[in-house]
């Protein structure tokens, strides 16, 4: 066998329309389950971050969390004067949004996000004797890049900023993206018809679910 | 006879409901049979299919992976085999199948691929064989597919065409993007036929269904406007409307029943609470995408079929094809053009419809000692899919990136940079290590084995791709992109999958014989992609409508004497 299977085009840009890897069948959980060499698993940029669960029974943001998570959304799309930033384009609604779908819940997503926001704060007391929403904005973004050195950091926020382009491009319906601000700043042309809050995709998951 | 509750007498049973469907259905209604399809997933429509990349992502019409899977078996770099869990060959589980969520791509085969040992000699290693039947024998069948499903598109005469009994498609060409021209000219340049592409795609109503809307989201996305030629809105809904065709959503057909001659009886499937219930038919018929005819018919161990139904010869689910071939991409800088050429590569919603054939056929002799078969190339935008194109942004040098950085690189994708793509078909040569068995051990929620796919390829493939790729490059080139790249593929291109039941004369090397019936059975016919020994250099769905179409004709024939 003379050819890499390993080959990052095929599942990225694999030759029919309709099979991108995020289409591949495969949740973003049974990644996880993929040999280190399958060809699947070189899809994984399209996909969520993946990560061992949490098991936590706490799924909701407390005010102090909500003001962090803000806070860090604000400094990895900022308000920059080019485009909107995470709070022109509800990122935090949206994230709240998206945290309650079923399937998120069960990759451990709220868990694994609460938990980085705790050690972010134990972080930064240590390293400013702050936390991490009272450290100026260049202090906040150092933070940041040192947290990203470690794999929980690199995942952390990775999953955030997956998010985050989900709330500059998704469909308004979802909550993010308000008045289609982010579609607006990227020239993108949305399809016809589109979704409403009614027909949200969450709707026909149920395909099977009988 | 009595029946009870559970069970439903009819005509003819359908295990499917997708391209190889349709035309059975559509056929056998109208002409007074009762027929009864079984679909596993749900029953959606034109009022479903939002523009919402979220349906995509999420997979919201394809089976649960949690529920379904497949084990996949490929080979490594080393020469050994991978085995693990995929999803990837779901490619809609909802009535009308993937035919939902294609692109619609249709060309036709060429004489040369129904008897390629004849026109090409034999290959070692690779099980090639020529068809039952001639291009002529499908060739009504094309046009009939053309007229009804609907086809759109213009003739033009090249050195590839094959022979057509009418001089051009029912449908005119969609609108076409306003690059096409641009790609012409360039192709001429370089001594290349630019073609038309014909496509699944109705450009003016027909039969109750709109023209298209040009949304520009078109594969992937299932079609608001009933333009694609889907089986569900091309044919199953005029064949529920004769009041003779009964479709029957999240039916899981798991056996099919044998009687005593060894013919097929009836078919068992778990209803949506689970219920079984006994559907018996005068003829069956499957059709549920490759790997999965191939999977029924294994799983459907009865007495007079002890190995599954047809499988004497051990011949079900060998010989299974995976469409070889490979993608290249042309990434446009904007900047680098007229302001009118940058408005044009910005549109979307028209058809792109561009493709080349000149080396269907490849007489190279510094690259092939003797003619072989080669493919096409297909030229395309991708359906927009802007929330996973940005995730792929997100990092520089394998480190994510973030702030002004991140929203500049974002921005600079979407608004100065328009990536054109083409895709290359070729033949995936049918051999020992490519079929679909059942596994030994993974079990599907309703405790049937799920289906093993071992998919290895044969070397060949991946020359003849790498000089189509090669071809394509020269155009993105020509035509001004200031990126190129391609790559040929050794990995299946998983909703091409075709072949596994192919048809033949002899029992002994093939599953079904000329008129697609199993081998051993006088009623058991298979009219997906299964039949096919070879897949062409296209994609198959056209040529699927075209076999069914002909298969309907033949049950029409064999049912009156039943």
């Amino acid at each position: 066998m003379n050819n890499s299977i390993v080959n990052i085009d095929n599942i990225l840009n694999s030759k029919n329309n309709f099979t991108k890897a995020y289409e591949s069948g495969l949740s973003r959980r049974d990644f996880l389950k993929l040999p280190a060499t399958s060809s699947l698993l070189a899809g994984i940029i399209h996909t969520k971050p993946i990560f061992a669960k949490l098991k936590s029974t706490q799924n909701t943001f407390n005010k102090h969390q909500n003001k962090t998570m803000l806070a860090v959304q604000q400094i990895l799309f900022p308000n920059d004067g080019d485009g909107p930033s995470a709070y022109d384009l509800n990122a935090l609604r949206y994230l709240h949004w998206a945290l309650s779908d079923p399937d998120n819940i069960a990759d451990g997503d709220p868990a694994y996000l609460i938990k980085g926001l705790v050690s972010l704060d134990v972080f930064t007391e240590d390293l400013n004797a702050k936390k991490f929403i009272d450290l100026s904005i260049n202090q906040q973004n150092t933070a940041l890049e040192q947290i990203q050195l470690s794999d929980f950091g690199e995942n952390w926020l990775s999953l955030i900023i997956y998010y985050l382009l989900e709330a500059l491009l998704l469909d308004p319906a979802y909550g993010g993206n308000p008045d289609g601000i982010g579609w607006k700043w990227l020239e993108h042309q949305a399809g016809f018809p589109l979704p409403s809050k009614e027909n949200s995709y969450i709707n026909y998951m149920f395909n099977y679910e009988t | 006879m009595k029946l009870n509750k559970n069970t439903k007498q009819v005509d003819v049973c359908i295990v499917g409901s997708g391209a190889g469907a349709g035309p059975i259905a559509y056929e056998l209604s109208k002409a007074g049979y009762s027929v009864i399809v079984l679909e596993k997933g749900g029953w959606f429509d034109e009022q479903d299919f939002f523009k919402d990349e979220q349906l995509t992502r999420k997979g919201a019409f394809k089976s649960n992976t949690k529920y379904e899977r497949h084990i996949l078996e490929e080979p490594t770099a080393k020469g050994e085999w991978l085995s693990y869990e995929t999803g990837q060959f779901w490619g809609g589980n909802i009535v009308g199948g993937a035919s939902n969520f294609m692109s619609g791509y249709f060309h036709r085969l060429k004489p040369e691929d129904f008897r390629l040992v004849s026109e090409f000699g034999k290959i070692a290693g690779a099980n090639t064989v020529d068809w039952p039947i001639s291009y002529e024998d499908l060739e009504p069948y094309y046009t009939k597919v053309e007229k009804i499903v609907g086809v759109s598109g213009k003739v033009v005469q090249h050195p590839n065409l094959e022979p057509r009994s009418t001089p051009d498609y029912p449908f005119a060409p969609t609108w076409e993007h306003p690059i096409a021209n641009w790609f012409d000219k360039s192709c001429k340049n370089l001594g290349f036929n630019p073609l038309p592409m014909a496509r699944g795609i109705l450009s003016k109503p027909h039969n109750g269904r709109n023209s298209c809307e040009y949304s520009g989201y078109c594969g992937s996305y299932g079609c608001h406007s009933g333009a694609k030629a889907s089986s569900r809105a091309a044919l199953l809904n005029t064949a529920v409307a004769t009041g003779n065709c009964k479709i029957i959503p999240y039916a899981k057909a798991y056996k099919i029943n044998t009687n005593s001659k060894g013919n097929a009886q009836s078919v068992s499937y778990y209803d949506k609470t689970n219920q079984t219930i006994n559907v018996q038919a005068k003829i069956i018929v499957v059709a549920c995408y490759s790997i999965e005819s191939s999977r029924l018919l294994l799983a459907s161990q009865t007495k007079e079929h002890p190995q599954g139904i047809g499988n004497k010869y051990q011949q079900i689910g060998k010989n299974l094809h995976c469409c070889a071939g490979g993608t290249g991409h042309g990434i446009f800088d904007l900047n680098n053009f007229s302001q009118q050429q940058a408005k044009d590569l910005k549109v979307r919603g028209p058809f792109f419809n561009r493709a080349l054939q000149d080396w269907y056929f490849i007489n190279d002799k510094k690259t092939f000692a003797k003619r072989v078969k080669g493919g096409t190339l297909d030229f395309v935008f991708d359906p927009p899919s802007p929330t996973a194109d940005a995730n792929t942004l997100k990092r520089e040098d394998g480190k994510l990136i973030w702030g002004t950085a991140l929203k500049q690189k974002i921005k600079k994708h979407f608004t100065e940079t328009r990536d054109f793509k083409y895709e290359v078909f070729c033949d995936w040569l049918t051999n020992d290590n490519c079929f679909v068995s059942l596994d030994t051990t993974n079990k599907d929620k309703w405790g049937s084995p799920v289906a093993k796919v071992k998919v290895g390829y044969h070397p060949h493939d991946l020359k003849v791709a790498q000089y189509l790729v090669d071809k394509g490059k020269q155009v993105m080139h020509e035509m001004g992109a200031s990126q190129v790249w391609g790559n040929a593929f050794s990995s299946p291109t998983p909703n091409l999958i075709a072949g596994g039941l192919r048809f033949g004369k002899n029992p002994k090397t093939s599953a079904l014989d000329a008129d697609c019936r199993v081998h051993g059975t006088d009623n058991l016919f298979i009219t997906d992609g299964s039949f096919m020994p070879n897949g062409g250099s296209i994609t198959p769905t056209f040529t699927i409508y075209a076999n069914s179409f002909r298969v309907a004709d033949l049950i029409k024939d064999s049912i009156r004497s039943l």
